[in-house]
């Protein structure tokens, strides 16, 4: 085996480590948790595909039974968001952002769970910025990978 | 992840199941079973890509398999009873113009099919042929009587 062919398989073993490890995105690596300071707890990829759904999740703290999740343009520009569950029970759309609110599932409720489903559209970083009950921004940074 | 293990499950199932469909070589195949080897291909391809049609994906699936068939390779060379159990071993089904019916019904092989490769050799009758032999990738050597060069 040549020199040429035994670099080419350590690339590819390499490779494959790092696609098991979740480098290129849906792997161990590429899982992040974070909860701010008011008891959001966010859940996304840092390395997201083109064209292939992924899904963010917020586990929301209510306020008088209702929460409110403001997001920026670059989440339906760059990040294609494709759905919502549950369903919010109210959208407060507008040009530059797109605020949704959620109601309590029951009176007892704590926080509300909001899963989102992204498609990427592009290619390369991406921040997205969040709004939660109008007290809390995040900004989330992500890679889109081809 | 689960795309780099899917194809690493698809290639080994493919591998063993190929294995046991049985041997027949590329121009001894019948229209049928081109088109079973493309439909066989083509469940593999959907579920190893999944709902993930990016680009990244499909090379560390294409990667993944690449690698397997090295590996293979590699254990076939290292291991005797691995490479048969992959690859089988020549089979001898006519010897001095006499079937091994028993043999060949194991591999669901017709005698028209060792017949059609024989005709292609020049060869008419049962009786002229000493030995044929089905190899491991599945093509069929068939040898004269009192005749040492395959056909």
């Amino acid at each position: 085996m040549g020199r040429f062919e035994r670099g080419v398989w350590l690339a590819f073993s390499l490779l494959i480590l790092a696609g098991l490890l979740g480098l290129f995105g849906r792997g161990p690596l590429n899982n992040v948790k974070r909860t701010l300071p008011d008891g959001t707890v966010l859940q996304y990829s840092r390395v997201v595909r083109f064209k292939s759904p992924s899904a963010m999740t917020f586990n929301l703290p209510l306020q008088n039974g209702t929460a409110t999740l403001q997001a920026g343009n670059a989440v339906v520009e760059k990040l294609g968001s494709q759905s919502l569950f549950p369903r919010p029970s109210q959208n407060l759309g507008s040009p530059q952002v797109v605020p949704f609110r959620f109601q309590a599932a029951s009176p007892e409720a704590q926080s509300a769970f909001v899963q989102m489903t992204i498609q990427p559209s592009g290619i390369g970083p991406v921040t997205s910025t969040y709004s939660i009950n109008g007290l809390t921004s995040v900004s989330i940074k992500q890679f889109i990978v081809p | 992840m689960a795309t780099i293990l899917r194809a690493a499950i698809a290639y080994w199932a493919l591998l063993f199941t190929l294995r046991v469909i049985g041997r027949r070589a590329v121009n001894q195949m019948t229209p049928f079973e081109f088109i079973l080897l493309f439909l066989i291909g083509g469940m593999t391809i959907q579920a190893i890509v999944y709902d993930d049609r990016s680009l990244t994906n499909a090379l560390l699936a294409v990667v993944t398999i690449a690698l397997n068939h090295v590996l293979v390779a590699w254990l076939k060379e290292k291991y005797v009873t691995f490479r048969k159990l992959a690859d089988g071993t020549p089979i001898i089904i006519v010897e001095n113009g006499h079937w091994h019916r028993h043999r060949m019904s194991r591999m669901r092989l017709q005698q028209q099919d060792v017949m059609s490769v024989a005709r292609q050799g020049g060869i008419y009758h049962l009786d002229e042929i000493a030995t044929a032999v089905v190899e491991r990738n599945g093509a069929i050597s068939i040898y004269k009587q009192r005749d040492t060069d395959g056909q």
